[in-house]
């Protein structure tokens, strides 16, 4: 076979029996990864009962994902992160899962319930944990990520980004709330605080959450990254559609998108209706 | 280029300080109680620059001082004075690149000490350099060993191959003989069996000879090979012998050196032990031939050094296969070039040339006396009172101790007479406190002699001084001691400034106006900023009244450890560890707690806020006035939360006015407790009026978002996930001292409430609501 003489050069032969027991072992590891990162993740059921009419396009690249999504309530205020964390993969994973605990710690701490002072308290922890001080030969490892909390009355929303923005479809016009441009992790600037946005939503508004997986992936005819752009209008062309609708026309154009073409990285995309 | 850090070892109580960062502003404060050792800080530092100590200064365990000084440079430094073409490769860039110069000064058993450059950069330089002259010696000596063998081998060889070309040419004419005589027998034969018989013969010699004739040819070209080969190594032989010889030589004579320095120290020992004139004449005379035994072992060292320093390259060119003549010139011009490298201990000479002067201004030979023998003056007698004061009033006024050798009374009386006019102090550049009108003062002086009241000296020189203001002429003691102390340290000033005004300067001055009135002393404390861009500072002191409370990063506790009693070493801690100092070290900064007082304002009969500490204190007048001004609000800080309970006490005896607000930590629940039940007796049915409880805030940092605390408190990029005043504990920072520099770069302007996130803002605007709410619930506005 082409592929196992390939895989033996240069690291010493292995007798094929062995390295397709080291590979199955491999797999089941990330199978089992997977497992706890799903559970990890919010269940349909809280999903349904926080967003009410939803959909999550999720397509991690490998196994297991860099990209998560996470959602609770807290004094009756809705949480709801889209966040695509460094790498993918098992390095992804495991930052994903220091965000998803981060998030539940200060959320559930009740310090505060203003979104950018939330994004502040967990770069610091991030930074702490992986003792980044600046200096440049440690890790740069981070997130991006858009937190949306909507109030307990849902007639305004409190946003802050972290390179990722949010699109509210409403009248069939896309608002953009843009994000500050820092990771939540080190940067080479010395920390500034997150913005954090109060919008105004009002019923049948239509709120995307996503990382940057979907406009980054390269495909279609001349070999391109899909773009923003014709990401934004395809949602505007789709949002009048049911959650379930977008959800599959999301896949079935991405999936066309890329035809032969390698999936570069994670792909989430969040959508839900405000109520 | 100024003092930036510095280490002692060994000296007096101090055993090792570890290095101690000071100041970059130029004023450091040495704080601590009597016996700490701030005064043997001055001295070791003083000692330093000087190279003398006395010998109280040793250890009892004879261990011996070791002073490091780290200069900071600023990389454009020129080092004039320091001949850089003999400086090794890499040492004046990685000065220039780390922008320090590190000098150590030890002192050795006969009380000499040395100077070198230190630091791990420039030591790896020169650990280099000696690594490789040691390695030059030891590649001399295998080389010559290997090649002693190879000679031996070649020279057996050759006697062995001799031997054999003798034997062989005797063979050849023992065979050639018999030739002959066979050739003879054969002539005469006419039996044709004895003919056959002697013609085998003849052809077998003719055999054997060519046979021999071979062999010896292939031996006589072996043995040329080798007697080639053995002549060939002869040069790198010779040397190399004789390089080992010059080095055992070496060896040998290092003890002897040693030895004939330390005859001749006892020689001097003795001779100064010497009482008769016959026995000081043998003194003498053995002190001249052990000089001489020193000179000469150290000539002839020299001379060694330098040999085997040319040797060991001679060999080591021959053995790369160079030729005698150009091994020989090649060496010669390395050891040159190697030779006029300074040494390490060179190098540190070199570079302590361009160091700034330590002097040391102290009260007893630094204060203006009222009257000093010419004597002392023209013997340089040091000891005497008042020396040094009367030394730099000289060079003020530009006299030399000569000048009083003029023999001519009128013209000296004259010429004294002139200058009186014109020495002049002007106390208003240094002392704000008022002499006379124009706060000037003269200073008089004459030369008089000593008469019959002093039989002893009667008839010998001396001067007198006088200080004259616009009132009375007085001798210096008359005045007071803080006019005495201005003048004298106005004069050292001067006296510097006319004397070296190029010349960077360090001032060590122990208990700077000691006894002088608390004014005086905070005048002090203004002369010291004035002068600090062109003089550094190090002053000891007890007194609150000289030190900056807004800048506490300046202090050097000083302290004993306890742990060993009498014994106990001195410990030096830094601004950022005043924390692990003991309160009693720590005591003129509680006192400046005290002082404080006055200048906030303290009898303020209304608005007066009580906080529980110092940095609360710090942080909150600070914040209170960035705020929008003070709104007439006073701060008083309470000496830790139990001091709390004894400020109030004292605002309800004197009948003002106060509030007092606590961080909601859990240490000041129980001072809570005892304040609703003080409160309660003194305000009854309506406690928590006067208590303004900060909720979920321990402490006054963690009034800022964890953002602004890293931006403009600590300074430092690192992820805190616990709360400031937490991050702070854990790491164990000084938090007056991040309090104290916080309220100076508040002070300066550095921030605006603009420069705060919308967390602190919010933080702070809630939190000064509440301060004035509660005042104004008791019937005041704010």
């Amino acid at each position: 076979m082409p592929g196992s003489k390939k895989s033996n050069k240069g690291s010493g032969y292995s007798p094929p029996g062995q390295a397709k027991a080291a590979n199955q072992e491999i797999m089941a590891s990330l199978r089992y990864a997977e497992l706890i990162q799903k559970a990890l993740m919010p269940s349909d059921q809280l999903l349904k009962r926080l967003l009410g009419e939803h959909f999550i396009f999720f397509m991690p690249k490998e196994v297991i994902s860099g990209d998560f999504y996470w959602v609770t309530q807290k004094d009756l205020q809705t949480y709801i992160v889209a966040a695509d964390c460094t790498g993918h993969g098992v390095p992804g994973a495991l930052m994903s899962i220091l965000g998803i605990s981060f998030l539940n710690e200060i959320v559930k701490s009740g310090r505060t319930d203003r979104a950018g002072r939330i994004l502040n308290r967990i770069r610091e922890k991030i930074m702490e944990a992986l003792h980044q001080t600046g200096n440049f030969d440690e890790s740069k490892d981070g997130m991006d990520l858009a937190l949306c909390i909507i109030n307990r009355d849902r007639t305004s929303m409190q946003f802050a980004g972290a390179n990722n923005p949010v699109y509210i479809v409403r009248n069939e016009t896309l608002i953009e709330i843009k994000a500050d441009k820092m990771p939540v992790g080190i940067d080479a600037m010395f920390e500034q605080p997150f913005t954090a946005h109060d919008i105004r939503i009002v019923k049948n508004d239509r709120v995307y959450l996503f990382s940057d997986g979907y406009p980054d992936q390269f495909g279609g005819p001349a070999g391109k990254k899909f773009k923003y752009r014709p990401f934004k209008q395809l949602l505007l062309d789709i949002h009048q559609k049911d959650m379930q609708e977008q959800h599959d026309i999301l896949k079935e154009t991405m999936i066309s998108w890329m035809g032969d073409n390698e999936q570069v990285d994670d792909i989430l995309i969040m959508g839900f209706t405000i109520t | 280029m100024r003092l930036s850090e510095f280490r002692i070892r060994n000296f007096r109580s101090i055993i090792d300080s570890g290095w101690n960062t000071l100041p970059a502003d130029n004023i450091t404060a040495l704080i601590g109680q009597n016996e700490s050792g701030k005064t043997s800080v001055l001295e070791a530092l003083y000692s330093f620059r000087e190279g003398e100590i006395s010998e109280d200064v040793l250890r009892s365990d004879m261990t011996f001082p070791e002073v490091s000084c780290s200069y900071r440079i600023d990389g454009n430094e020129p080092f004039d004075l320091v001949d850089v073409s003999r400086l090794p490769e890499g040492v004046l860039s990685s000065i220039k690149k780390s922008g320090v110069l590190r000098l150590t000064r030890k002192w050795l058993p006969d009380m000499t000490s040395q100077i070198i450059i230190s630091g791990d950069q420039i030591s790896e330089i020169f650990d280099k350099i000696e690594k490789e002259e040691v390695s030059l010696t030891e590649a001399t000596r295998s080389a010559t060993e290997k090649i002693l063998d190879e000679s031996g081998l070649l020279t057996d060889e050759i006697e062995r191959l001799e031997k054999s070309a003798a034997y062989l040419d005797h063979e050849i004419s023992r065979i050639s003989k018999k030739q002959s005589k066979l050739a003879k027998l054969l002539k005469r034969a006419s039996d044709p069996v004895k003919q056959a018989m002697l013609k085998r013969e003849a052809e077998e010699a003719e055999g054997e000879y060519g046979e021999l004739s071979a062999k010896i040819k292939a031996e006589e070209l072996l043995l040329a090979e080798k007697r080639d080969k053995l002549a060939g190594n002869y040069f790198l032989r010779e040397y190399g012998v004789k390089c080992l010889k010059v080095l055992e030589d070496l060896e040998n004579t290092s003890p002897r050196l040693e030895k004939a320095y330390r005859e001749l120290a006892d020689v001097e020992d003795n001779l100064a032990l010497m009482t008769g004139d016959k026995e000081i004449r043998a003194g003498e005379h053995k002190l001249y031939e052990a000089k001489e035994n020193y000179i000469g072992i150290s000539r002839r060292m020299e001379s060694l050094r330098e040999m085997a320093g040319v040797s060991v390259r001679i060999v080591k060119h021959l053995a790369e296969g160079k030729g005698i003549i150009e091994a020989e010139k090649d060496a010669e011009k390395e050891f040159a070039a190697c030779n006029n490298l300074f040494s390490r201990e060179e190098t540190g000479e070199a570079f302590f040339s361009c160091i700034p002067r330590h002097e040391f201004f102290e009260d007893f030979s630094s204060l203006l006396p009222n009257r000093i023998d010419l004597n002392d003056i023209f013997e340089n007698n040091t000891k005497v009172e008042g020396y040094k004061a009367v030394k730099n009033f000289l060079i003020i006024a530009g006299l030399d101790p000569k000048f009083f050798k003029q023999t001519n009374n009128r013209i000296l009386k004259q010429k004294i007479e002139n200058l009186n006019n014109e020495v002049t102090v002007d106390f208003q550049e240094y002392w704000r406190q008022n002499i006379g009108n124009d706060n000037k003062i003269k200073i008089h002086f004459e030369l008089e002699h000593y008469d019959i009241s002093h039989p002893e000296k009667k008839g010998r020189p001396y001067l007198e001084f006088w200080i004259k203001d616009e009132h009375e002429r007085l001798y210096p003691k008359q005045r007071s001691r803080g006019v005495r102390w201005f003048l004298s340290f106005y004069l050292e000033l001067k006296a510097f400034a006319k004397e070296n005004n190029s010349t960077e300067r360090l001032l060590l001055i122990d208990e700077p106006g000691l006894s002088l009135h608390a004014r005086a002393q905070e005048d002090v404390l203004k002369v010291f900023e004035d002068i600090k861009d062109q003089v550094q500072i190090i002053y000891t002191t007890h007194s609150p009244h000289l030190i900056d409370h807004n800048k506490l990063y300046r202090l050097l506790a000083v302290q004993r450890s306890r742990q060993n009693g009498e014994q106990s070493e001195t410990l030096i801690y830094d601004a950022s560890h005043l924390h692990s100092a003991t309160s009693d070290t720590l005591s003129p900064i509680s006192s400046l707690m005290g002082t404080g007082f006055d200048r906030q304002q303290f009898t303020r009969q209304t608005r007066n806020v009580i906080v529980e500490d110092i940095c609360s204190f710090y942080y909150l007048s600070a914040l209170c006035k960035m705020q929008g001004g003070n709104q007439g609000i006073s701060f008083l800080p309470a000496n830790g939360p139990a001091g709390v309970t004894t400020l109030v006490n004292l605002l309800i005896g004197w009948g003002f006015d106060f509030s007092v607000l606590l961080f909601d930590s859990p240490e000041n629940q129980d001072i809570l407790n005892m304040l609703h039940s003080q409160l309660e007796g003194f305000e009854p049915g309506n406690p928590d009026s006067r208590i303004i409880l900060i909720q979920k805030t321990e402490a006054p940092e963690d009034l800022f978002s964890t953002l602004d605390f890293k931006k403009h408190i600590i300074k430092k990029r690192t992820g805190i996930a616990e709360s400031n005043s937490g991050y702070i504990r854990d790491n164990a920072i000084s938090r007056p001292l991040l309090a104290s520099c916080f309220a100076r770069s508040a002070e300066s302007g550095e921030f605006t409430p603009a420069s705060f996130d919308e967390e602190t803002r919010h933080n702070l605007e809630e939190l000064f609501a509440r301060v004035g709410e509660r005042i104004w619930n008791r019937g005041e506005t704010v």
